[in-house]
């Protein structure tokens, strides 16, 4: 028994003929943060969309817990266990933000409405929005749709978050407070995978860095590591072009 | 917009339940009241001068008093034959909209076959034929198929009414589906995946998500369908079918007087669309589009069959009944469903009992 939460064993996916992940071997240890960076197109999305079986592998199988969810041609549903923030946010627009929030509590968690609304506003007292939760989404600005995401996803007490570059759809005032959300969130003890090029984000929180293209994990290193002295060619060049 | 408050955070439900929106203040409904009165008002002092209304004037005669209340009775029918056509096209699309987006192919084909060939025919073809060919096409079937007690009940309920029924919403059900199927691929794919990563399964997803955003989507096409619909009753004068239009005809040949009757008949289509596409007009504007539409096809089948007690049983007991079982049923969905506003049933149920309120008055003779 091992303490990854995690776990992708020779993951590989296909777009057709082309190769989107070849071989993924990846171990996230419990209450760890991992950051996942490379350059567009090289299956940092795609990686997080399959553990969250938004995406089908074609090879391969995927541990959440020691306890295989996902391999070719077998999906277990995950009920929530796997949050996920995405760039768009993609809050549901009818409903306010506490309706948001209780929807999967009350549903998939099977929670009586007061004790969801209850942990909804928890969750909310943890992203500092608890004074919006009778607001509609199209009421509140970028950064704070992005901060009630992250709450709706804490609702349903994942084992792990992932974010899919959550700040890249957000004006350049409000990334702040959503990664000081993030950070607050990675101090507390969450699992977290974030594909992000917040690269200061990345240096300060991150236990782990990995550098991906064309669908393969080129590093693996400690964030210490990867800034001061990385190792693969493509990762300097990376580094080099975007520092 | 709706205009937010600071509200305490643990009364967000019963705040909603009381709730406050300004579309469905008082004020500019009135402002409209106001201005259907006055058209109404210049249209009768434009056309009365050089009219003669005398044949349907119910204090004139007694002649003219039975006419009116041949015409009024007409105004029942073509309600009656629309909201049934609403009622099973709407349900008709939804079916199919469902089918055509489905992954299994069968399914899909069905549901584009269906499509292709009942948008193509026109509606008076589709009329003529399900009046009088489906009944020798089933006269070929042999014995002892007929004699079954579906056929037998087929036979037996093959009137106007329901041949009109099945025509118009045969026909109105394939323009529903590609409503209906543009409103739900409307809905943006993140949707769908933010619903997955909750845990929530297809149907979930289908009923608490997706659903109430294609709803959003389809009410303006679907507002207009309707009134399409209520137009189209019209051609089932054809088929012999005593509703508003064969009325006025029926009369007009009695009376030679087409002028004042084509004209009537023009009013009554006025006031009967004018209130639907203003009904339409309010659902689009508010945030509570599904409790108005809902509210409003629950009052006009309740109306519907207060109007049936009426013209078959005449009890005052029956619609006493009917009126409290309309209540009842409206506590019952407030009960669970706190956020479909009293309002919207109250506004909506008053609209509807005004109309027949002064139809009743007019046909009683004042």
């Amino acid at each position: 028994m091992s303490d990854s939460i995690i776990r992708m064993k020779n993951v590989s996916k296909f777009y057709g003929e082309f190769k989107a992940l070849s071989n993924i071997n990846l171990d996230v240890k419990k209450g760890s943060v991992l950051v996942i960076c490379g350059p567009s197109g090289s299956g940092k999305s795609t990686l997080i969309r399959t553990i969250n079986q938004l995406e089908q592998i074609d090879d391969g199988a995927i541990f959440v817990n020691d306890m295989e969810f996902c391999s070719k041609g077998k999906i277990i549903p995950l009920n929530g266990k796997v949050g996920m923030v995405f760039q768009q946010f993609n809050l549901f627009p009818h409903m306010t933000v506490l309706e948001n929030l209780t929807l999967g509590q009350k549903i998939v968690l099977k929670q009586k409405k007061q004790k969801a609304i209850d942990f909804a506003m928890q969750t909310l007292t943890q992203v500092q929005m608890e004074q919006h939760s009778h607001k509609y989404p199209d009421q509140l600005s970028g950064g704070q749709q992005q901060r009630i995401a992250i709450a709706r996803s804490l609702c349903m007490r994942p084992e792990v978050l992932l974010f899919d570059e959550p700040t890249s759809a957000l004006d350049p005032e409000m990334v702040k407070e959503v990664l000081d959300v993030m950070e607050s969130l990675a101090r507390s003890g969450t699992t977290m995978i974030c594909v992000t090029h917040e690269m200061g984000f990345a240096k300060h929180v991150a236990d782990k860095i990995i550098f991906m293209d064309k669908g393969e994990i080129l590093e693996e290193n400690t964030a210490e590591n990867f800034f001061s002295n990385p190792q693969h060619k493509r990762s300097k060049e990376f580094l080099e072009k975007i520092l | 917009m709706q205009k937010v408050q600071t509200h305490k955070n643990n009364s967000i439900y019963k705040k909603v339940a009381t709730g406050n929106n300004p579309r469905l203040d008082l004020l500019p409904k009135l402002k409209a009241g106001i201005l259907y009165f006055f058209m109404f008002c210049s249209l009768m002092t434009l056309t009365s001068c050089s009219m003669n209304f005398s044949i349907i004037e119910p204090w004139a005669s007694e002649e003219s008093k039975s006419n009116i209340l041949f015409l009024l009775k007409g105004v029942f029918v073509t309600l009656e034959l629309s909201i049934y056509s609403i009622f099973f096209a709407v349900i008709l699309g939804f079916i199919f909209a469902i089918f055509r987006l489905s992954h299994n192919k069968i399914l899909s084909s069905i549901g584009s076959i269906y499509v292709t060939i009942f948008r193509i025919i026109p509606l008076f073809v589709l009329l003529l034929w399900v009046y009088y060919a489906l009944p020798i096409s089933l006269q070929e079937l042999p014995e002892s198929v007929k004699d079954t007690p579906i056929m037998k009940f087929i036979f037996k309920s093959l009137t106007p009414l329901f041949a009109s029924v099945l025509a118009l919403s045969l026909n109105a059900g394939s323009f529903f589906t590609e409503i209906f199927r543009s409103g739900i691929q409307s809905v943006a794919k993140g949707q769908m995946e933010a619903g997955k990563t909750l845990g929530l399964s297809k149907f979930r997803i289908m009923i608490h998500i997706v659903l109430p955003q294609a709803f959003k989507n389809v009410v303006a096409p679907t507002i207009s369908q309707f009134i399409t619909i209520v137009k189209d009753t019209s051609m089932a004068s054809m088929i012999t079918l005593f509703e508003l239009t064969r009325r006025v005809s029926q009369l007009q040949a009695q009376t030679f007087r087409p002028l004042e009757l084509y004209t009537f008949l023009a009013v009554e289509y006025l006031v009967l669309l004018g209130t639907l596409s203003y009904i339409g007009r309010q659902v689009e504007l508010s945030r509570y589009k599904i409790s108005i539409l809902l509210s409003s096809i629950f009052s006009l089948l309740i109306l519907c069959c207060y109007n049936m007690s009426l013209t078959t049983m005449n009890s005052y007991a029956i619609q006493a009944i009917i009126a409290i079982f309309y209540v009842l049923i409206v506590m019952i969905i407030l009960r669970y469903k706190p956020k479909l506003h009293l309002a919207n049933f109250v506004y909506v149920g008053f609209i509807y009992n005004i109309i027949y309120l002064v139809i009743n008055i007019i046909a009683c003779g004042l």
